[in-house]
């Protein structure tokens, strides 16, 4: 077997993993409730303790930074409420995303199944979490008269674009993880620098000249591609081309290192 | 069952990376590499044991299987002997899919179900119930089965109430239980296990005997792991002996089991 065809069959067995991976839907989807139904389980109010906390936090960061920047409410609010439920979305399946592998060392060690099968499970309960998040925004739109537009059917394109990017960054992570311990603890600290840089108590325009700072923040993009159309306002060119960028360089990238080391990837755990 | 089931391997290899903590930091191993790392020369380990290799750049590895060649058909029942360490459990591992092989080919034709430790493929925060949905969710089965599969296991295992509880509550012996009625409850072309009949109650044995006899009979391939000399003439045709992750001898149950005594006999009066 010549190098091309040995890298051809490794390509392959990645992009099987893949497509086998998404299709066992009923697998991943009951990993992914079941571990949010386990986090609440001696709970009274359950998995509505995600609201309840989100709902608090939103509170006193809405109160207390409209208070600071003297934002109007009415403005700021749901503006800060999209923010922190992206951010939370986001941040959540870099942090956890990471350990995707060592979460589901018992199964992978067990049965021989596709490794995309955990990375969706992780994806899955992040939404799941989200959808349980969401329920504020609608409440807090409500009061505020906060209606969807024309521009919102943007999300028909920027969900997938999301969920594009979200699977290639926690499958790369993971794989990097898998094998060098010290990643998950790197992300972690990097993103309560990122946090900072993210717009999410205050509007990219408050910075002025240096709106580079949020403007070279992936993140930043990611969270607007999402926030604004529910806002009914059209993603920036410069979101958009972020975003597509990204989703094609990440997978090209992350294709090739699953491809080399997905075979690896047990002998790692 | 009228497909082929069989398992063809040819010269393979299997090597287990080894890292010590440095390895295992990425920022270690960015910064790092100017260090010279030092150089082992290899060393007999023993009879127990893979042969360890380390490379010049600091890494080691245990090439756990070596060039292993063998064909197994339906109606095989093989025994896999040898001393700790000989890579009777990688074998099984291998075979199941988890770990690939380095180099070689392992051709395996049928479906597997492993037994392989009891510790595995079950989510300590879960209950037993819990447990036995996802498995067979993994599994592929259609949710009509999931019941009379419920029931089968939980008539089994005979865990009353346990069943509900977390199985971090399970002492060894229940884990024992339901593992075994977990990894048992459906037959499959080719059956994996490892060390794992000989725990358990006398009560539990009995039951358990009965269940693998039927297993055994209703696969067409079976291997099985165990230092136990009777398991082995009980449940295997054929035996294959196993050191150092090399094959020493395959053939029939009782001529190889003589012949690993006879070795061992020998290393120990030396």
């Amino acid at each position: 077997m010549n190098d091309t065809t040995a890298k051809n069959n490794r390509f392959a067995g990645a992009f099987a993993d893949i497509v086998s991976g998404l299709s066992m839907y009923p697998v991943w989807s009951l990993l992914a409730s079941q571990s949010i139904r386990q986090r609440y389980r001696r709970s009274t109010l359950g998995p509505l303790w995600m609201t309840i906390s989100m709902a608090v936090q939103m509170a006193t960061m809405g109160f207390l930074v409209t208070f600071l920047f003297s934002h109007s409410f009415q403005r700021f609010l749901p503006y800060l409420c999209l923010g922190i439920i992206f951010w939370s979305f986001y941040s959540t399946l870099l942090n956890e995303g990471a350990g995707t592998f060592l979460t589901y060392t018992t199964y992978i060690k067990a049965i021989k199944r596709p490794f995309t099968l955990y990375i969706a499970a992780m994806i899955y309960k992040s939404v799941l979490e989200s959808a349980h998040h969401l329920v504020i925004y609608v409440i807090i739109a409500a009061v505020f008269l906060v209606v969807p537009g024309k521009n919102t059917l943007w999300l028909l394109f920027t969900i997938p674009l999301a969920l594009l990017n979200v699977g290639w960054s926690t499958l790369f992570l993971a794989i990097v993880s898998t094998r060098f311990r010290d990643v998950p603890m790197i992300i972690q600290s990097s993103l309560t620098v990122v946090f900072w840089l993210t717009p999410i108590i205050y509007f990219p325009e408050q910075l002025g000249d240096k709106r580079i700072l949020v403007d070279i923040n992936p993140i930043a993009h990611m969270i607007d591609i999402l926030r604004l159309p529910i806002l009914n306002q059209p993603p920036t060119n410069l979101n958009l081309w972020v975003a597509i960028g990204m989703a094609i360089g990440g997978w090209y990238v992350t294709m090739k290192m699953f491809s080399r080391y997905r075979t690896r990837l047990t002998l790692w755990l | 069952m009228s497909n082929i089931i069989k398992i063809h391997a040819e010269n393979l290899n299997l090597d287990l990376p080894v890292y010590g903590q440095k390895a295992r930091s990425l920022r270690h191993s960015l910064f790092a590499r100017t260090l010279k790392p030092k150089f082992l020369s290899p060393k007999s380990s023993g009879h127990t044991g893979g042969t360890i290799i380390h490379s010049p750049d600091g890494s080691s590895k245990i090439r756990a299987l070596k060039s292993l060649s063998f064909d197994f058909q339906t109606g095989d029942r093989i025994g896999l002997i040898g001393p700790n360490g000989a890579g009777k459990s990688t074998l099984l591992l291998a075979i199941s899919g988890i770990y690939e092989p380095t180099e070689g080919t392992l051709d395996v034709t049928g479906s597997t179900a492993g037994l392989f430790s009891l510790d595995q493929g079950m989510d300590p925060e879960l209950s037993g119930r819990e447990n036995i949905i996802i498995r067979t969710r993994f599994l592929g089965l259609p949710s009509k089965d999931v019941d009379h599969i419920m029931n089968d296991v939980e008539v089994f295992a005979d865990l009353g109430e346990f069943l509900d509880m977390p199985i971090r509550t399970y002492s060894t012996g229940m884990l024992l239980r339901l593992a075994f009625a977990i990894s048992t409850c459906t037959p499959s072309d080719i059956l994996l296990m490892d060390e794992i009949v000989g725990v358990g109650d006398e009560g539990f044995m009995e039951r358990a005997q009965t269940r693998l006899q039927n297993l055994i009979s209703a696969s067409g391939i079976v291997l099985l792991a165990s230092h136990s000399e009777p398991i082995i003439r009980r449940w295997c045709n054929k035996a294959l002996y196993l050191e150092k992750g090399e094959c020493q001898e395959f053939g029939d149950v009782h001529s190889v089991i003589e012949a690993y005594k006879e070795k061992s006999r020998r290393e120990r009066g030396r």
